[in-house]
C-alpha cells in the first residue's frame, strides 16, 4: 500500500491504526469487545484495552478469557490499567498510547435527567483529543455495516471528515455512502407559489446541489475511493445538526459520520440543543466522530 | 411566465367584479361598524385604506382587505371593557389599541413569524371563534327588533338584562311592528338564501339583497308615511357627513393600564387568526393557483391597520365574504382590492345621502346571521366528533374568554390540550423531550420528489415547523408526508395536510400521507388523533384516508384487502432480501390475482437483527408467484438488494445491446446464463419504460417494491399496474 506517504502529508484520511476499549466485566461490556474485536482487525489496527480500576491477577484472567472467546488473540491486545474516575483514566489513557480511535458504548435514548446530568460516552465525546466512535448497540455476532451517511455542510473539518468516513467505509466493505448536506429551510424560500416563484426555487435548490458537490469534489479527488463503494450526494432541508440524525434513522444507515464539535460542550448546550448535540441525545445508529483540531485543519489546507 | 406581464392585464377583469364587490362591501362596512359600535364611516375608513396600502405592500392576490368580523366583535367588547359602557370613549381608546396591533403585527410580518400562530389548536379557535358569534348575537338582537343600536351597555349583562323588557314591549304591543317586521323578515331572508339554490336569488350576493331591500324599502316608507316618519324612527344608518368629521384621533389615556393590554392582545391575537384563516381560504379558490404570501401580507395589514386607526378607521384584517365573493366573479390580480376601495369611496360619496334612509334592522339582521354562522351548533358538534379531549378545550376556551378575556381563553385552551394530549396520548415522555427540538425532516428523493419525514411526534406545537417546510415546496411537485417514525399525530396537523393536499391536487402536484394507519385510534373521524393505543383499525373503520382508498382500489379489482394487523412473515420470508431481518407482521394486505398470477402487497414491519436497535421499518411490498421458472436474480438501482448476501459476490450483469438499460439497473444472479435468456429484449425495454422497481426474483417467487418506505396510495396502484404487465409479460412468455 502507499496509502501512508499521502497520509503523512495531509493527515487525512485519519487511518486508526491505534484503537482503545474501556473494558469491564459486564455482558455489554462483552458484547463490545466482540465488536472492538472485529473493527480493529478490519482496521488493521492495534487495540488497547483501558481497565479502570486495579488490574488483579484474577480480572486478568477473566479478562484474557473474555478476550479469547472474542477471538481477539490474534490482534495481541495491550492492557492499561488505572484507578481513578473513569473519565479521566479512559481520556489520560487515550493520551498516553497515543490512541487514534476510542471505541465506547452509547445509549440509543437517554432519559431525561442522564440528559442533562452527561453520561460517560457523552463526556467522552466532549473531552476527547481522539476521534470516537459511540456503538449504540454492540452485538457478539457480526453485521455487515452497508451503509455510511457522513455530513457534508460547509465546514473547514468537513473534507476531512468525508475522507476518513470512505476510508472506513472502504476497510468495513460498505458498498454505499451517502455525503448529506445541510440547509436551513429558510435558504429556500417559496415566497409566492406561482410559476416564477416556482423556477426561483427550483433553481435555488439546483444551485445548493451543484455548489455541495463542487465543495466536496476536491475531497473525493484526493482519496482513493474504494471497489464497490457508491457515493451519493443529498441534500436535506431542516434544522443544521438535527435534520442529520433524523435522515439516518429513516434511512436505516449503520453508521453516522460526523465532525468533531468545535468547542467544548457544556450544560448550556444541552439545554439551547444544537449541532451535535440533537445527534447525540437520540442516537440513530453507530456514531463516529472524526476529530480534527483546528491545527489539524490549517495545516492541511496551508 | 404570463403572470405580472403588464400590470393591466387583469384590470378590465378585476374592474367588472368590483362592480358587485363595491356595494357587498359596503353593506358588511355597515354591519361590522354596528357591531363594533362604531361610527358608521370607520368601516369604511378601513376598507379604503386597507385596500390601498395592502394591495401597494402586501402578498396576496385577490384578496380583499377591510374590517373583519371577528375583531369587530372584540372591538365591541373592547369598548365595553375599556369605555366603562360609554361606547363614544371606548371607541376612541380602542383606537389606540388597534395602532398598537398594527405595530405588532409588522414586527410580526417582518419577522416572519406567522406560522407560529398555530401553537393554536384548532378547538382552542373555534372556541373562541364561537363566543365572539354569541356576542355578536346578543349585541344585535335588540337593534333588529326596533331598539336604538347606540344605547350605551357596560357589559353583555346589561345588555341581556334589557331582553326581558324587549319581550314585555312585544306582548304588550308597546313594540315598533314595522320595524322589528322588517327584521325578522331580513333575518328570515338570511336563512333561506344559504338553503335554497335559486338562481334568480343566487345571482347577488346576499348582502347585496339586504342593501337594495333595505333602500327600496325606506323609500317606500318615505312616500307613503312622509319623511317626519321615518324621522321618527331613530332607525337609520348614521352617516357623517364626509370630510373633518370622520376623523378621530387615538384616545391614549389607557396605555399605561393592564386592562389595556389584555384587550390588545386579545385583539392581535384574533386579528391574526381571522387575516391568516381568511387569506388560506382565499389561496384555496385563486383561479390561478398562487399561494399569498402571509407574512408580507400581515406586514401590510399591520401597516393599513396603524394608519387607519390613527385616523378613527376600524382595524384591518383580510376579509373572507368579500374576497370569495371577488373570486367568483373572476378576479385574477391586485386591482381588485385597490379598485373596491376606491369604488367605495365614490360610491359612499354618490349615495351617502339615501343610505342615511337604509334601515337598521336589515343591517342587524345580516350581522346576527353571521354570528349565528360563527357559534353555529354544527360547529359544536364537528369537534365533539374529533373526540372528547377537543370538546373539552373548546368548553374551556369559551368559558375562560368569557369571563376573563381572549387571551386567557386562548391560553387556557391551549394549556388544557397539551395536558390532555400528554396523558392521553401516553407519550408524555416523548412529547415533552422533544417538545422544543425540531422533528422534521425534509429532503428530495432521487425521482425528484419530496419527502417529508416526521419523527416521534406531530401535533400543533410543531405544525408550524411542518407547515414551514411544506410551504418551501412548490405545489406542483410530488410530496410524501411520511410518519412511520411517529408515535403520535394529533387532528390539527392532519387537518392542516388535507387542506395542503388540495392544495397540491389543484396545482397539478401529489401530496400524500404514509404511516399513520400504523397507530391506532380511538375515534372513528377522518382528523381523528392517531395514538400508540386504543382499539386496532377492523374493517369497518377507523381506516385513514389512505386504507379508504386501498379499500376501494381493492373492491374496484375483486383483490381482498385487509387493514388489520397479521403476525405473520408469509410469503416474504422466501425471500433473501428478509433472510437477516425479523418480520414482526404486516398490515393492509391486498390479496388477488393479476392475470391469474397470485399475489400479496402488505406493509410489512420489520427489523434487523434480534433486538429492536435500530427501531422498526415499514416498507410497502409486494409477492407474486409466478407458475414458470425464473432464474435467481436480483434487480435494482439504490442497490437496496445488496443485503442479499448470497449474491454479494456476483458482478453486475450488462447488456451491450441495451446500455440504457444496464445504466439504470443493477443487475446480479448466479446463473448469468439463464438470466441472460430470461431478460429478452422485450422485457427489458418494458422494464426501461417503468419507474425503478426493485425486483427479487427466487423460485416462482418474485418480490417488487419500488421504495425501502410505505407507498402512498397512488404509489401501489403504480406498483399493481408494473406487477400486472409483468405477470401478462410472464405468462406470455410461457407460452
Amino acid at each position: 500500500m502507499t496509502e501512508p506517504e499521502t497520509t503523512n502529508k495531509t493527515g487525512f484520511p485519519l487511518h486508526f491504526k491505534k484503537v482503545a476499549l474501556a473494558i469491564a466485566l459486564s455482558p455489554r461490556a462483552e458484547a463490545l469487545l466482540f465488536e472492538a474485536v472485529r473493527i480493529v482487525k478490519m482496521l488493521e489496527a492495534q487495540l488497547v484495552l483501558i481497565h479502570v480500576g486495579e488490574l488483579s491477577s484474577d480480572t486478568k484472567q477473566k479478562l484474557d478469557d473474555l478476550v479469547t472467546r472474542a477471538g481477539g488473540q490474534e490482534v495481541a491486545p495491550k492492557f492499561v490499567a488505572k484507578s481513578g474516575k473513569p473519565v479521566e483514566v479512559i481520556l489520560q489513557a487515550c493520551k498516553d498510547e497515543k490512541v487514534e480511535l476510542l471505541l465506547a458504548g452509547a445509549l440509543l435514548k437517554e432519559n431525561l435527567m442522564r440528559y442533562f446530568r452527561g453520561s460517560i460516552a457523552r463526556r467522552l465525546v466532549r473531552e476527547t483529543s481522539c476521534s470516537i466512535l459511540l456503538i449504540t448497540n454492540p452485538k457478539k455476532e457480526s453485521e455487515p455495516c452497508s451503509k455510511i451517511l457522513v455530513n457534508g455542510i460547509a465546514h473547514p473539518k468537513t473534507p476531512d471528515s468525508v475522507k476518513t468516513a470512505i476510508y472506513v467505509a472502504g476497510k468495513l466493505q460498505a458498498n454505499e455512502i451517502i455525503i448529506a448536506d445541510e440547509v436551513p429551510t429558510h435558504e429556500v424560500r417559496v415566497r409566492v407559489n406561482d410559476d416564477r416563484g416556482l423556477i426561483r426555487a427550483e433553481r435555488q435548490r439546483r444551485l445548493i446541489v451543484r455548489e455541495e458537490r463542487k465543495r466536496l469534489a476536491k475531497a473525493l479527488r484526493e482519496v482513493e475511493i474504494p471497489k464497490g463503494l457508491e457515493i451519493e450526494q443529498r441534500v436535506l432541508y431542516g434544522k443544521p445538526g438535527y435534520s442529520i440524525g433524523h435522515f439516518a434513522a429513516d434511512q436505516g444507515v449503520d453508521m453516522l459520520v460526523m465532525n468533531s464539535p468545535d468547542s467544548t460542550l457544556g450544560l448550556l448546550d444541552r439545554i439551547l440543543t444544537h449541532d451535535i448535540e440533537y445527534v447525540l441525545s437520540d442516537l440513530p445508529c453507530d456514531l463516529l466522530i472524526v476529530h480534527t483540531t483546528k491545527s489539524m485543519t490549517e495545516k492541511h489546507n496551508s | 411566465m404570463s403572470a405580472g406581464t403588464s400590470i393591466w392585464k387583469y384590470f378590465k377583469k378585476d374592474a367588472f367584479a368590483s362592480i358587485l364587490v363595491v356595494p357587498v362591501s359596503l353593506m358588511i362596512a355597515l354591519g361590522l361598524s354596528t357591531v363594533a359600535h362604531a361610527p358608521t364611516e370607520s368601516a369604511i375608513i378601513a376598507l379604503v385604506v386597507g385596500g390601498i396600502i395592502t394591495s401597494i405592500f402586501g402578498g396576496s392576490f385577490v384578496n380583499i382587505s377591510g374590517a373583519g368580523i371577528h375583531s369587530a366583535a372584540v372591538w365591541m367588547m373592547g369598548a365595553i371593557v375599556l369605555g366603562n359602557g360609554e361606547f363614544g370613549h371606548g371607541y376612541k381608546l380602542m383606537l389606540a389599541s388597534g395602532v398598537i396591533v398594527g405595530l405588532l403585527m409588522i414586527v410580526i410580518g417582518l419577522l416572519r413569524q406567522t406560522q407560529r400562530l398555530d401553537i393554536i389548536p384548532i378547538s382552542v379557535r373555534r372556541g373562541i371563534i364561537s363566543m365572539l358569534g354569541v356576542w355578536i348575537l346578543i349585541s344585535q338582537i335588540p337593534p333588529l327588533l326596533g331598539e336604538n343600536a347606540y344605547l350605551s351597555y357596560d357589559s353583555l349583562g346589561a345588555i341581556l338584562a334589557t331582553y326581558p323588557e324587549l319581550l314585555d314591549k312585544a306582548v304588550n304591543g308597546n313594540m315598533d311592528y314595522w320595524i322589528s317586521g322588517v327584521g325578522l323578515i331580513a333575518l328570515m331572508f338570511m336563512i333561506f338564501y344559504s338553503s335554497y339554490q335559486n338562481r334568480l336569488i343566487r345571482m347577488l350576493p346576499a348582502p347585496l339583497w339586504l342593501l337594495i331591500g333595505g333602500v327600496i324599502f325606506s323609500f317606500y316608507l318615505q312616500i307613503i308615511e312622509g319623511n317626519a316618519f321615518l324621522d321618527h324612527l331613530n332607525q337609520q344608518v348614521h352617516l357623517n357627513q364626509i370630510g373633518l368629521d370622520w376623523i378621530h384621533s387615538p384616545d391614549w389615556a389607557m396605555i399605561g393600564q393592564f386592562k389595556f393590554w389584555a384587550v390588545t392582545l386579545g385583539l392581535l391575537m384574533v386579528t391574526l387568526n381571522e387575516s391568516v384563516t381568511n387569506l388560506r381560504s382565499t389561496d384555496r379558490l385563486d383561479l390561478l393557483h398562487r399561494r399569498s404570501d402571509i407574512n408580507s401580507e400581515i406586514t401590510a395589514l399591520g401597516l393599513a391597520s396603524v394608519l387607519s386607526c390613527a385616523i378613527g378607521g376600524l382595524n384591518v384584517t383580510a376579509t373572507i365574504v368579500q374576497s370569495s365573493t371577488n373570486i367568483q366573479l373572476k378576479a385574477m390580480s391586485r386591482w381588485s382590492n385597490v379598485l373596491n376601495a376606491i369604488g367605495l369611496l365614490v360610491l359612499v360619496v354618490a349615495i351617502g345621502g339615501y343610505l342615511e334612509n337604509l334601515l337598521l334592522p336589515f343591517v342587524s339582521a345580516m350581522m346576527l346571521y353571521v354570528g349565528y354562522r360563527m357559534a353555529a351548533p354544527s360547529h359544536l358538534r364537528a369537534i365533539a366528533d374529533i373526540g372528547w379531549e377537543d370538546l373539552l378545550g373548546l368548553t374551556v376556551a369559551f368559558v375562560v374568554g368569557w369571563i376573563y378575556g381572549i387571551f386567557y381563553g386562548l391560553l387556557a385552551g391551549i394549556i388544557l390540550i397539551f395536558i390532555l394530549q400528554l396523558i392521553t396520548s401516553g407519550k408524555a415522555g416523548l412529547i415533552l423531550r422533544f417538545a422544543f427540538r425540531p422533528n422534521t425532516l425534509l429532503y428530495q428523493e432521487s425521482d425528484a420528489g419530496y419527502l417529508l419525514s416526521i419523527k416521534h411526534y406531530g401535533n400543533f406545537l410543531n405544525l408550524g415547523r411542518i407547515r414551514e417546510k411544506i410551504d418551501s415546496v412548490p405545489s406542483s411537485s410530488e410530496m410524501i408526508v411520511d410518519f412511520s417514525l411517529a408515535e403520535f399525530v394529533d387532528e390539527n396537523v392532519l387537518r392542516q395536510l388535507e387542506y395542503y393536499e388540495e392544495i397540491f391536487l389543484r396545482r397539478g402536484g401529489r401530496f400524500e400521507i404514509v404511516g399513520v394507519d400504523d397507530l391506532r385510534t380511538t375515534v372513528h373521524h377522518p382528523f381523528a388523533s392517531w395514538m400508540p393505543f386504543g382499539a386496532a383499525p377492523t374493517d369497518e373503520g377507523p381506516l385513514s384516508n389512505r386504507q379508504e382508498a386501498l379499500a376501494e382500489l381493492a373492491q374496484e379489482a375483486g383483490f381482498k384487502y385487509r387493514p388489520q394487523v397479521l403476525y405473520s412473515g408469509q410469503p416474504f420470508y422466501a425471500f433473501q432480501y428478509f433472510r437477516s431481518v425479523q418480520i414482526e407482521g404486516q398490515r393492509n394486505r391486498v390479496e388477488g390475482e393479476l392475470d391469474g398470477t397470485p399475489f400479496v402487497l402488505a406493509d410489512v414491519d420489520y427489523h434487523e437483527g434480534e433486538f429492536i436497535a435500530r427501531g422498526t421499518s415499514h416498507s410497502t411490498m409486494m409477492s407474486m408467484e409466478v407458475k414458470c421458472k425464473v432464474p435467481q436474480f436480483v434487480l435494482d438501482r439504490e442497490r437496496l438488494l445488496d443485503r442479499v448476501a448470497s449474491l454479494a459476490g456476483f458482478s453486475d450483469i450488462n447488456f451491450e445491446n441495451h446500455p440504457k438499460f444496464s445504466a439504470k439497473f443493477h443487475l446480479q444472479g448466479a446463473n448469468e446464463p439463464a438470466i441472460r435468456k430470461f431478460f429478452s429484449d422485450d422485457l427489458i425495454d418494458m422494464l426501461n419504460e417503468t419507474p425503478y422497481y426493485h425486483i427479487e426474483a427466487r423460485g416462482q417467487q418474485i418480490l417488487i417494491f419500488e421504495k425501502e418506505r410505505l407507498a402512498g396510495a397512488n404509489e401501489i396502484k403504480g406498483l399493481i399496474s408494473f406487477a400486472s404487465e409483468l405477470a401478462a409479460f410472464l405468462k406470455k412468455s410461457e407460452e
